[in-house]
């Protein structure tokens, strides 16, 4: 009798389970379908929104830079007439060499102080993220404040200059934002503020390194340089690598320090800045789609080489 | 050896603080200088007040309009990032479930948005905008920040979720769940570190934004809290305390959640570029 039960019980339970899971895999073909639709839903007004206020612009640039256009009255197809006139510019050369300048400031200054202090930050436990915080600091205050309150330290006689007199070092009180060095004082500011996060992005490769590596070498009697060199740096270089190219791509349309300091007067004037001042005050917009234009081919040269020197450097 | 060891570690401590106090000088100079008077300053440009001068801050805020820059600045960034958030969320859920090449192309669209700069939008977009009357109005902004800020994030969302485990859905899909509740039940919740991320992420980079606002928000009455002072100075250059001061007013927001949430902040920031 108890065994009859049992015996129809698990009889019961199995075609209820057989039932349930083709049920199952009905409605999950069914629910398939919806998430489908319920996907469609989502992604593709959000991609078209963008596409819409980023992507498409920046199409227009491309095609603008082809015409007359002044930003109000319609445009006229002038062919390369704004590119013969960009590479005739010598306001245009100014800023393409101090962008380069920036560039070579950026892949070099910020690096290796982020990487030497990311270094001996690892050596040191104690008070360790109170250092970090202050290092970072920096780089939470707007471009807009940064920029702005140098530009009063700089001030030729309101400044630190007159306290640098005080302190005995009269020959560092000079016009900081005078033409022949204003660049690179704007380009210190910007690092101050930009180093921070390099530091971190460092430390945080720098703990994904082996610690039995430094031990081996200790045990050999690696001194601290050698261990930087040979440790160190190999095995961050992914990070590194990236660093730098971001770092390049960049430099290539930086705009807000320069713009807040000086509004790239002449000794500070950049790409980004002369392509702001013929848009919005000159009212040449179609010229300033032209710079926009030569700045993106040159991100995309700084792109392609890269990827050419690292699949060379794979292949060796 | 230990002596030894121990004297490098204290050259090393002494070398990170002395490099620590440089770094944070300016803005410590800067909250001195915000309480000293202004004949004060153009006497020696570093140094500590007599008396503090609170007033200094009162003035700022009442001469620069921080109320209503304030206002601008709250309005434009939590709206955009709220709407970032759930279109990141929405997005990146059917990007890191969903496999099909539609999704694939996707991906391949956003990562390839991040690097498109301002400056290859900026001028077109301008004056679209300005013929639709979106310049000098919270609403272009708005529109503006929410699009540049969407690839980063959606990106970040994809890769965050896509570590949340299927089965979890599944358990919820059988229970009857519909795809939305699915998104609202089970991954919101599972998602809290993203969300505070993304929030954190979108907060931060709109409030300090300068070159946007700059363009399309041109009334002093319309500007942001970091614009609005780039004009104040402009204005006011002479009066150096004011300047200070109203530095130090602009910065606090944001300097104040950092110094608040320390080492999360940091992560924050820095998620997704790392990896």
């Amino acid at each position: 009798m108890e065994v009859i039960t049992v015996y129809s019980h698990a009889v019961l339970y199995r075609e209820s389970h057989k039932r349930k899971m083709k049920q199952n895999q009905l409605s999950k073909k069914t629910y398939q379908k919806k998430e489908l639709h319920a996907a469609m839903l989502a992604l593709v007004p959000i991609f078209l929104y963008h596409f819409c206020l980023v992507v498409l612009p920046s199409l227009n640039s491309l095609t603008s830079s082809f015409t007359n256009w002044n930003g109000l009255l319609t445009k006229k197809f002038i062919g390369l007439e704004n590119y013969r006139n960009l590479f005739r510019d010598t306001d245009f050369y100014e800023a393409f060499f101090n962008n380069i300048k920036w560039m070579l400031l950026f892949i070099t200054i910020p690096v290796i102080c982020s990487i030497l202090i990311g270094f001996m930050l690892s050596h040191i436990k104690r008070g360790r993220s109170t250092l970090r915080v202050m290092y970072f600091l920096p780089y939470v205050i707007s471009a807009a404040i940064a920029g702005k309150i140098f530009a009063a330290f700089y001030n030729p006689y309101l400044g630190i200059n007159s306290w640098l007199k005080d302190i005995g070092m009269p020959f560092l009180a000079f016009d900081w934002l005078a033409p022949s060095h204003a660049l690179l004082s704007v380009a210190f500011v910007d690092m101050w503020h930009w180093w921070g996060f390099l530091l971190v992005i460092f430390m945080s490769a720098l703990q994904q390194i082996d610690p039995m590596l430094y031990e081996s070498a200790e045990v050999e009697g690696a001194s601290e340089l050698q261990k930087l060199r040979y440790i160190t740096i190999p095995s961050i270089k992914s990070t590194l690598v990236f660093i730098i190219l971001v770092s390049m791509v960049w430099s290539v349309s930086t705009f807000d320090y320069v713009w807040v300091m000086t509004k790239g007067s002449t000794g500070s004037s950049i790409l980004s800045t002369m392509l702001y001042k013929n848009a919005f005050l000159k009212y040449k917009a179609g010229y300033a789609c032209t710079i926009s234009v030569f700045q993106n081919v040159l991100a995309l040269l700084i792109f392609g080489i890269f990827n050419f020197v690292q699949r060379k450097t794979e292949d060796n | 050896m230990t002596a030894q060891k121990k004297i490098h570690k204290d050259i090393l401590y002494f070398v990170l603080s002395i490099i620590a106090v440089l770094e944070i000088s300016p803005v410590v100079i800067t909250l001195l200088n915000s309480l000293r008077t202004n004949s004060e300053i153009k006497t020696a440009a570093i140094g500590f007040p007599s008396v503090p001068q609170f007033s200094n801050y009162l003035k700022a805020w009442n001469i620069g309009g921080y109320a209503q820059a304030f206002l601008n600045s709250l309005i434009i960034s939590c709206t955009a990032s709220c709407i970032v958030l759930a279109a990141s969320i929405l997005s990146g859920y059917f990007l890191a479930r969903i496999k099909c090449r539609f999704t694939r192309l996707l991906h391949v669209y956003y990562g390839f948005s991040l690097s498109i700069s301002t400056f290859s939008f900026l001028v077109p977009l301008y004056f679209y905008f300005s013929r639709m009357n979106l310049v000098n109005s919270r609403l272009g902004i708005i529109l503006i920040y929410t699009a540049t800020n969407l690839p980063f994030n959606i990106i970040l969302a994809a890769t965050f979720i896509s570590e949340i485990p299927r089965t979890l859905d599944e358990a919820a899909i059988i229970d009857g769940c519909s795809t939305y509740q699915l998104i609202g039940k089970i991954i919101f919740p599972l998602a809290k570190p993203l969300i505070t991320t993304i929030l954190l992420i979108v907060f931060v980079s709109t409030w300090n934004e300068f070159t946007l606002a700059n363009t399309f928000l041109q009334l002093p009455e319309i500007k942001t809290a970091a614009t609005k002072y780039v004009f104040f100075v402009g204005e006011r250059g002479s009066d150096l305390s004011l300047i200070y001061s109203a530095g130090i007013i602009t910065m606090i927001p944001i300097v104040g959640i950092f110094l608040l949430l320390q080492n999360y902040f940091i992560e924050g920031l820095t998620s997704g570029s790392i990896k």
